[in-house]
């Protein structure tokens, strides 16, 4: 197999086809500390993508409780239990995985590790919702972080992967990645339904048609996408924890670009279960509540830790570029390549053009209204 | 001494009469005798000739020719019953099935029992019958894990190179006749909708179809117009796998190596499949005249060698795409 370079894991590995990343890619960075489940984005890729008969039970974009919530059921347990135990190594400044890719652990008569689910593994979609690692007794504390009992939010999409093991694994060739942007299609008209992507994306994020017999996956939107416009589930974030752009590698990092900036400059955000060796394109925050950092760690890296120290420096204010970024999110449906603190009240993000499609203040402006109306001679329950 | 004087003379005297009657003899005894040795040699040189006048040949493979594995033999009428008696009455050949250790991913498991290969035609179709061991029919593809069984026949040029056995290559173009049993159902039951994998689903709504949902139970997919059929990718870009109407379950396909496989604009072959017993028996049929030569697909000679290979698709073992059964790249002399 040729060797391609994968950055999230620090080094050389084993992969089907030889290295050919894409013009530009296109990445998003979720903030998982904002997700609040309400599973908005679920429900506007479903009516956007999969709501035809056969895709009842394909959810393209869902948002899982961690711990305890999966879909497909135990998609991570499943795959990460089947790698076994694996380690990464510091050595100087940066992290390299010495553990094997899911490429590398291959038998010799596979192209990818994986495992096909079975139909009731897809039955559950919200199993484990709002349940915590461990039950909740009275003498555990909450205000404090990190909390005793924890759960957060995972949204999940396709990772449009640079290193696609659902493309990898395709005999027939019908998956692509584009060059254009990145964006890793199903040929609709090629794909004969064979399921070997199915078993090959660890994430679960493929999909087999039950009624057109072949499979469907995330398209990220790529009518909008084209049009300089956010996919779906993105711009419909009501708790705005999602920014979408186009993402360099390490090496040609834009400190200007505001998911560079996540990713590269200040590395809040991180790869899911990079250590699978797809380089997935969808970064998360992550949470910084979370009281067992291995779990974080084994879910996405080394780097938790740092992600969340510069986090909190950023919530005692210390940290306003990063604030400016997070400030951003969600807060226009333009794709922005480039942004700018204005001031040190004001953050614009402009478009690839050098347009500016968006300026917001930092600190949202508030009102603070009397406790008691003397007009309508009422009390407020809400005074901000 | 005087006796042999006088049978001299009788003898002379004999001679003379024979001599007085010699010009009548020649005109009609010495031409005869010329032309019946003209007739032989002319027999004897064309002799080739003569004997296809007078009964046509029956094509046979030259001495110096391939080993042949395979022999079409000519039927007045191809069965398309597999169960018919006419197939029983050909010769079978007993054709091993391999690993298929080239691409990933391999099928390394080798099924025990060889394949059963009658072949047939008729001077415009040529057809297939293929029978195999197989305990448990597997019909069905809706559900992720199910796989249906299948089988096809690979046909190419003869001679061609040893890898042509694996979809053809890009200088010899394979034509492929690949049946599938979730076809074959489909053909026979109707399309095998969600509903049957899912019995007791209900559904709020699909959009388009508002109107069409009874009861909380969905519309049939054949039933499905054509405006709302854009909620079926598949279906609505014209992928042959993802139309609910079939009209046969056995599809022509081309190949110029793996991964190139393409299914031919014009689907004239037919076929049937019938399990019973713990045994599939397929027949799969095509037009000898190639309806789509210029996509590459083979036109069939009588008198004339190709190079072909069988392969089955086992669905209760997952087989699919490159997991599966091949046979050798054997030789097919069509009577």
């Amino acid at each position: 197999m040729p060797k391609v370079y994968n950055w999230q894991i620090g080094r050389e590995m084993d992969y089907w086809y030889a290295e050919a990343r894409p013009k530009r890619q296109a990445a998003a960075v979720f903030d998982t500390n904002k997700c609040i489940a309400c599973q908005t984005c679920t429900v506007a890729c479903k009516t956007t993508w999969t709501s035809g008969k056969g895709q009842e039970y394909m959810y393209w974009n869902n948002v899982e409780t961690k711990p305890w919530g999966s879909y497909p059921m135990g998609w991570d347990v499943n795959i990460l239990k089947r790698l076994g135990p694996q380690r990464w190594v510091k050595e100087g400044d940066n992290y390299v995985y010495r553990g094997k890719t899911i490429f590398e652990a291959a038998s010799p008569a596979e192209r990818v590790m994986g495992y096909l689910p079975e139909d009731l593994d897809y039955a559950y979609p919200n199993r484990g919702e709002d349940e915590t690692n461990e039950p909740i007794l009275e003498d555990r504390f909450f205000l404090k972080l990190p909390h005793d009992a924890w759960f957060f939010y995972l949204p999940r999409i396709c990772n449009h992967c640079t290193y696609p093991a659902c493309l990898s694994s395709c005999p027939r060739l019908s998956i692509y990645k584009r060059q254009e942007d990145g964006i890793v299609l199903i040929d609709q008209a090629r794909c004969r339904g064979y399921r070997e992507c199915v078993q090959a994306c660890p994430y679960k994020k493929v999909f087999y048609n039950h009624v057109t017999r072949i499979s469907e996956k995330c398209v990220l939107c790529y009518p909008a996408v084209e049009k300089g416009i956010w996919p779906r589930c993105m711009r419909t974030c009501i708790g705005k924890i999602r920014m979408f752009g186009y993402l360099n590698t390490p090496d040609k990092a834009d400190p200007e670009n505001p998911v560079d900036f996540l990713v590269h400059v200040k590395k809040v955000g991180l790869p899911l279960l990079p250590q699978l060796g797809l380089e997935p394109n969808i970064y998360y925050i992550p949470p910084i509540h979370v009281g067992n950092m291995n779990f974080l760690r084994m879910l996405f890296g080394p780097q938790a830790d740092q992600a969340i120290q510069t986090y909190n420096k950023a919530i005692a204010g210390k940290d306003i570029e990063l604030v400016a970024v997070l400030t951003l999110n969600v807060s226009t449906d333009r794709v922005m390549t480039k942004f700018k603190v204005i001031g040190s009240s004001e953050v614009a993000g402009y478009d690839e053009h050098g347009h500016e499609v968006v300026r917001v203040p930092l600190k949202e402006p508030t009102v603070v209204r009397p406790f008691y109306d003397e007009r309508l001679q009422v009390y407020r329950h809400n005074i901000t | 001494m005087q006796d042999k004087r006088k049978r001299r003379i009788a003898l002379f005297r004999l001679g003379s009469s024979a001599a007085k009657t010699g010009k009548a003899f020649d005109r009609f005894f010495l031409p005869f005798v010329a032309g019946a040795a003209l007739f032989t040699v002319l027999a004897a040189v064309f002799s080739r000739q003569i004997q296809e006048l007078v009964s046509p040949p029956k094509p046979q493979p030259t001495q110096a020719g391939p080993r042949i594995d395979i022999t079409v033999r000519m039927l007045d009428e191809i069965p398309d019953d597999p169960y018919s008696p006419k197939w029983d009455k050909l010769p079978v050949s007993n054709i091993a099935l391999d690993q298929q250790s080239i691409v990933k991913p391999l099928k390394l498991e080798v099924p025990k029992e060889a394949v059963r290969v009658r072949a047939a035609h008729d001077g415009e179709s040529i057809a297939f019958l293929m029978e195999w061991s197989d305990p448990k029919p597997e019909t069905q593809a809706i559900k992720v894990t199910e796989f249906r069984d299948a089988c096809a026949v690979l046909i190419a040029r003869y001679p061609a190179p040893p890898e042509t056995r694996f979809m053809g290559t890009n200088t010899v173009p394979a034509t492929i006749l690949h049946w599938k049993a979730d076809w074959q159902k489909d053909l026979e039951e109707g399309f095998q909708d969600l509903e049957k994998a899912f019995p007791n689903m209900s559904v709020d709504m699909y959009p388009l179809l508002k109107e069409s949902i009874t009861d909380g139970k969905p519309p049939k997919t054949t039933d499905i117009p054509d405006f709302a059929k854009i909620r079926l990718p598949g279906t609505w870009v014209g992928n042959p796998v993802s139309q609910p109407s079939k009209t046969t379950p056995v599809e022509k396909l081309v190949g110029k190596g793996p991964g190139t496989l393409t299914t031919l604009p014009t689907q004239d072959a037919t076929g049937r499949g019938v399990w019973k017993d713990g045994v599939w028996r397929v027949v799969l049929l095509k037009k000898m005249k190639a309806t789509d030569a210029s996509q590459g697909e083979i036109e069939i000679e009588r008198g004339a060698t190709y190079n072909v290979a069988f392969t089955v698709w086992f669905g209760q073992a997952g087989d699919r795409g490159a997991r599966k059964n091949p046979s050798a790249l054997l030789t097919m002399f069509v009577e």
